[in-house]
């Protein structure tokens, strides 16, 4: 911050002797300033932060049937995500969209799905499987 | 200032090695600074006093990732902020208090005497949560500009302009109620 020589301060000063508006102006600032920087009374809370804090440590996490739940919720999840997700890119015409049809032969899928096909949306999906149940299980504790 | 920082880094010290007593230390000592943060941004006296404990809880359970023990009141603050984000984002909007209810919340005796405080607030109440947050955090004692620029993620160098721009902005929601403000 520029901090004023003590000409420019002295001048400002003089000028604030006479200017009602600068007077009002630096006296709002002020007020601003002063509301800004005061803070609240906290509630007495040590207390009740030690007890709950104490009780979570004491709380060991207990893996139940209940939270494979959502786990599950999760892994179906991502496992359609992965199923659609690589269905829908494969059918995507790129060659079309990109319009370098002459250049490219015809990508279009076969009527069948190929095996490489299969491998590569059933790893997909499985990947997408783990990782929504790290996901929920992190979410779980 | 220099002997209570020491005490600080002493306290985290001691709290990391297991020592309760050094950790409710430290909330005595910051929960202030945490409760006013919150309190400005929810505006709210309950909810604060919930999400301040919130807060302590979280610090507590993860003290021991304080490297730094001089950075500790930068580390509380930066967690005071996700909780108080995290309240308004789970709200979906940020509930304008009247002045009358407010009143409710603390008191007529007290409303006379924070008249001012009041006004601040609810003109805060009308900025956007990062302004709200920055005009908290810069205004608060003991937290240096550094340590805001770090809370907010905001360049050192942009800071000071950034709290400017906000304050232009909280002018503007102050416009028409200056005397009130003057006057108490």
């Amino acid at each position: 911050m520029r901090i004023l020589s003590e000409s420019e301060k002295k001048s400002f000063e003089e000028h604030l002797d006479e200017c009602i508006s600068c007077q009002r102006e630096l006296a709002l600032e002020k007020a601003i300033d002063a509301a800004l920087s005061e803070s609240f009374e906290p509630p007495l809370l040590e207390h009740a932060v030690m007890e709950r804090v104490r009780l979570i440590r004491s709380c060991k996490p207990i893996t139940t049937p209940f939270n494979l739940v959502p786990a599950l919720g999760y892994a179906l999840c991502g496992l359609l995500t992965g199923f659609l997700g690589v269905t829908l890119w494969r059918f995507i015409p790129f060659h079309r969209i990109l319009a370098v049809r002459p250049t490219i032969p015809d990508i279009h899928p076969p009527a069948i799905p190929s095996t490489i096909f299969l491998v590569v949306v059933g790893s997909f999906g499985i990947l997408l499987t783990l990782g929504s149940i790290i996901f929920s299980l992190h979410l779980d504790r | 200032m220099k002997t209570k920082e020491y005490d600080v880094v002493e306290l985290v010290k001691r709290a990391q090695a297991g020592d309760d007593l050094a950790l409710s230390e430290l909330i005595t000592i910051h929960k202030r600074l945490v409760f006013t943060i919150i309190m400005r941004m929810v505006n709210d006296y309950h909810t604060s006093q919930d999400l301040t404990q919130d807060t302590f809880i979280k610090v507590c359970l993860n003290i021991h990732r304080v490297n730094d023990s001089n950075k500790f009141c930068a580390w509380i603050c930066r967690i005071a902020k996700n909780i108080a984000y995290d309240h308004l984002r789970k709200e979906k909007r940020h509930r304008l208090v009247p002045l009358h209810e407010i009143s409710e919340q603390v008191g007529e005796n007290t409303m006379k005497h924070k008249r001012k405080s009041i006004i601040i607030q609810d003109a805060l109440t009308r900025l956007s949560i990062k302004d709200r947050m920055l005009l908290s955090l810069a205004y608060l004692e003991g937290l240096a500009l550094a340590d805001v620029a770090e809370i907010m993620k905001i360049p050192l160098r942009n800071i000071r302009i950034s709290v400017h721009r906000a304050r232009v902005r909280l002018r503007r929601q102050l416009e028409g109620r200056e005397d009130e403000l003057m006057s108490t």
